[in-house]
């Protein structure tokens, strides 16, 4: 279902370009494309293409489904062992700031968290590292609570800034396990040397650790200390895998399309290396 | 059994800090060979012309600083005794002074002239338009810089003179304790030909591999193991370098035998578990 | 209104940026401002954060909380910092006092907590690197490698050092797939963003 806003919202963006790129300020730049790139650019347009095919495959009304992820299996027992012990829920949505994926993702999955927490009435603390995550993570949970039918159990000073500086952050955080004592821990989006930290301090405040994180340099450190990892671009896919919506697992799909093409294309190169016939990777400018 | 299976945290630090102190205090030498990826930076490093230009671009803050320091003051070093040209970067807003006073240092103990052999350009917020600005035009992205105190325009600058973009570089070379190496892999060697070498710490440097395997990074130190092979390299051919990755080696190599023993530990008693469960309950 | 304007924003914005990057025409034109604009919202948004900060160590402090004590702490080094920067410093970028706690202050607190690290990697290396299962396993031997041909003394492997195949052969291979695994990851939800399915930037539902 391709919303009228993003239909507006991209009708807008060509009438903004292209009479503005005329005026274009840079007289000397003259380029309009970038020579050697063009490879790229269809890359890009094909695997969004093949995103966009699942997307409307599942709008034609197809069933699609996600494989198990433990992670996912694991959260909400995370919650509801929260309620049993009378013990908040911890999330923290990544360490960098709302143009990067991950927190993206991490703050959809903080959604599908705020919305269960509410449901059973665990208490739910995010202390956040950049402000404007801040700022969404709030308006995230409170409408989770309200949704939920229980705005009066929503406490706005539980989403709250700890500092922009990565290793204060750090250490904020780890306050807030030590002190709270959580029952769970959601790690979820992009972490950088702090995960190792997060992690061994949340085990020693004794709680269930999911982390789920697309930087694969993190990932054995929340590999070695979480009880529940989310891998690479498992992390994009456990909001649609929680929320089971139809058009976001069908962007799954689309992706697994993309991979198909990917790896054909692997395989393709390899065999025609072999036969040292290596006009692929000229082609694609090696 | 149990016992070494949960030996307390407080036991396992108090033996980290014994450990650590002995390391520093004792300084074991240790005869590692120099790694291959560590020679080869030197190699690129010794491959640029005399007079030649590079670029030490110093991406790290407070956090990062022990790892890379190291590698910094040696690639420093090594530029200079070499005479060339170096232009200091720091992208990592928390870094820019200690970059600043690391190539002061170095550039005093190597008796080199700021603005005449090497110049530090400063700091730019966005990593990602200075790249791919000084891929057209190095002194817009840094028109002005401080010299000897004073303000003076990088165009008039000795150091700057034939250099316009990063095409006229002939090395770039950078440290980092994060991802951001991406960026100069992106939009310096993709775009330009930019010819990288890279620095990074323990935590990020498995995500170099790829690259280095693949020659858009032709060169990479390995934390502090890669800092103290560089050390070694840039003494035999320039002596006056302190060997400070050298000395962390040695307690390096007395803390990886003490994980080690842990790891046994905990494996033995793991294994003992299971053949007492198995004896107690041989269906 | 109040998610559609954003939502259709994005839009809007995914398009412009993936065009940009591969025009260096657009680039020249939009870059700038656009990462102008997104400076500007960034410091703009650093007041509420810093106002709710001020307010929840307040709150803790009015209701004899514990750990007051830490908010007192943190308030007053806020509130000591802006004092030097904006008075003693006079405005000026990167003072004498600012530095002076940067370095003196800020910099070793950093520093020590990141040597945290060095105690977490050895009590999590204990808890972790545990033959249990055959993954468990084959973790620990890949870790007791690297870490003997790391700093203890180098293990002949199938072409040179053990610890350097297991870096660039077996790692390596595992990282490309991983990085190609995001990477679609991120397109797949780029395309959400582009057509208002993904709604995680929003806030309000």
């Amino acid at each position: 279902m391709i919303r009228r806003t993003s239909l507006g919202g991209l009708i807008a963006a060509l009438l903004v370009l292209l009479p503005l790129a005329v005026q274009a300020q840079e007289a000397s730049v003259t380029t309009w494309i970038v020579e050697g790139e063009a490879w790229v650019f269809i890359g890009i347009l094909v695997m969004g293409g093949l995103a966009a095919v699942g997307i409307f495959y599942a709008k034609a009304g197809h069933t699609i489904s996600a494989r198990a992820m433990p992670a996912v299996e694991a959260a909400e027992d995370g919650i509801g062992r929260a309620v049993e012990m009378g013990r908040p829920v911890v999330f923290v949505p990544g360490v960098q700031g709302i143009t990067k994926a991950g927190t993206i993702a991490g703050l959809s999955i903080l959604r599908l968290v705020a919305e269960k927490c509410a449901e059973v009435g665990a208490r739910l603390i995010v202390p956040c590292r950049d402000t404007i995550v801040t700022s969404i993570a709030r308006e995230t949970v409170e409408d989770a609570y309200k949704q939920a039918g229980r705005h009066e159990e929503y406490r706005s000073e539980d989403v709250f800034f700890i500092s922009r500086r990565q290793l204060a952050y750090t250490a904020g955080v780890n306050g807030v396990l030590e002190r709270e004592h959580p029952a769970t821990v959601f790690l979820q989006g992009e972490f950088s040397a702090e995960s190792l930290i997060f992690g061994e301090t949340g085990n020693r405040a004794g709680a269930m650790l999911i982390a789920g994180t697309d930087k694969e340099t993190q990932l054995p450190f929340f590999i070695t200390t979480c009880d529940h990892t989310l891998i690479g671009e498992e992390l994009y896919a456990a909001g649609a895998a929680i929320s089971k919506d139809v058009l976001t697992l069908g962007s799954l799909r689309g992706v697994d399309l993309a991979r198909l093409v990917v790896g054909a294309i692997i395989v393709l190169g390899i065999v025609l290396e072999i036969a040292r016939l290596g006009w692929i990777r000229t082609m694609l400018g090696g | 059994m149990e016992r070494l299976l949960n030996i307390d945290r407080q036991w396992i630090f108090l033996v980290v800090v014994v450990v650590m102190l002995v390391g520093a205090i004792a300084q074991p030498l240790i005869p590692m060979p120099i790694s291959s990826e560590s020679r080869q930076l030197y190699d690129v490093v010794g491959a640029v012309p005399e007079r030649g230009a590079v670029i030490v671009a110093m991406d790290y803050g407070p956090a990062s600083k022990d790892e890379l320091d190291a590698m910094s003051v040696a690639v420093l070093h090594h530029a200079f005794a070499r005479n060339l040209r170096v232009l200091g970067i720091c992208f990592d807003q928390q870094g820019v002074s200690n970059a600043e006073r690391l190539i002061m240092d170095v550039a005093a103990d190597s008796n080199r002239r700021d603005g005449d052999d090497f110049v530090f350009l400063g700091f730019q917020s966005d990593m990602t338009a200075a790249i791919l600005g000084m891929g057209t035009s190095i002194k817009d992205v840094f028109p002005e810089v401080m010299v000897d105190g004073e303000s003076r325009t990088t165009a008039e600058l000795p150091v700057m003179r034939g250099l316009e973009k990063l095409e006229d570089i002939a090395l770039s070379v950078q440290m980092t304790g994060s991802k951001d190496y991406e960026k100069w892999i992106n939009y310096g060697n993709a775009r330009t030909g930019l010819t990288l070498a890279t620095g990074a710490t323990g935590a990020i440097v498995t995500g170099l591999y790829p690259y280095l395997s693949s020659g858009q990074v032709s060169g990479l130190l390995r934390s502090t193991r890669g800092a103290a092979d560089y050390e070694r390299l840039v003494l035999d051919a320039h002596p006056g370098l302190e060997r400070s990755a050298g000395r962390k080696m040695s307690v390096q190599f007395l803390a990886h035998i003490m994980l080690l023993v842990f790891i046994a530990l905990a494996n033995v008693g793991g294994l003992l578990g299971r053949r007492t469960a198995a004896e107690d309950d041989p269906a | 209104m109040r998610t559609r304007i954003p939502l259709a924003l994005a839009a809007g914005m995914v398009v412009l940026m993936v065009l940009a990057f591969f025009s260096p025409k657009l680039k020249a034109t939009y870059e700038s401002p656009i990462n102008n604009g997104l400076f500007i919202f960034m410091a703009f948004a650093v007041v509420p954060a810093i106002v709710s900060l001020i307010r929840l160590h307040v709150a803790r402090i009015r209701r004899k909380h514990p750990d007051s004590i830490y908010s007192g702490i943190a308030l007053s080094a806020l509130f000591a910092t802006l004092f030097c920067g904006l008075i003693i410093d006079k405005h000026a970028f990167n003072g004498p006092s600012f530095r002076w706690i940067v370095t003196f202050i800020f910099e070793p607190l950093q520093q020590a907590v990141f040597a945290f690290l060095a105690f977490f990697i050895v009590s999590a290396a204990y808890r972790a690197f545990r033959a249990r299962t055959l993954e468990a396993t084959l973790l620990l031997f890949a870790a007791v490698i690297v870490m003997i041909g790391n700093a203890i003394l180098p293990l002949p492997g199938p072409s040179g050092p053990a610890e350097l195949w297991l870096l660039t052969v077996p790692s390596m291979a595992v990282q490309r797939g991983i990085i190609l695994g995001v990477a679609l990851g991120i397109i797949a939800q780029s395309v959400r963003i582009l057509l208002g399915l993904e709604r995680g930037f929003v806030g309000r539902g």
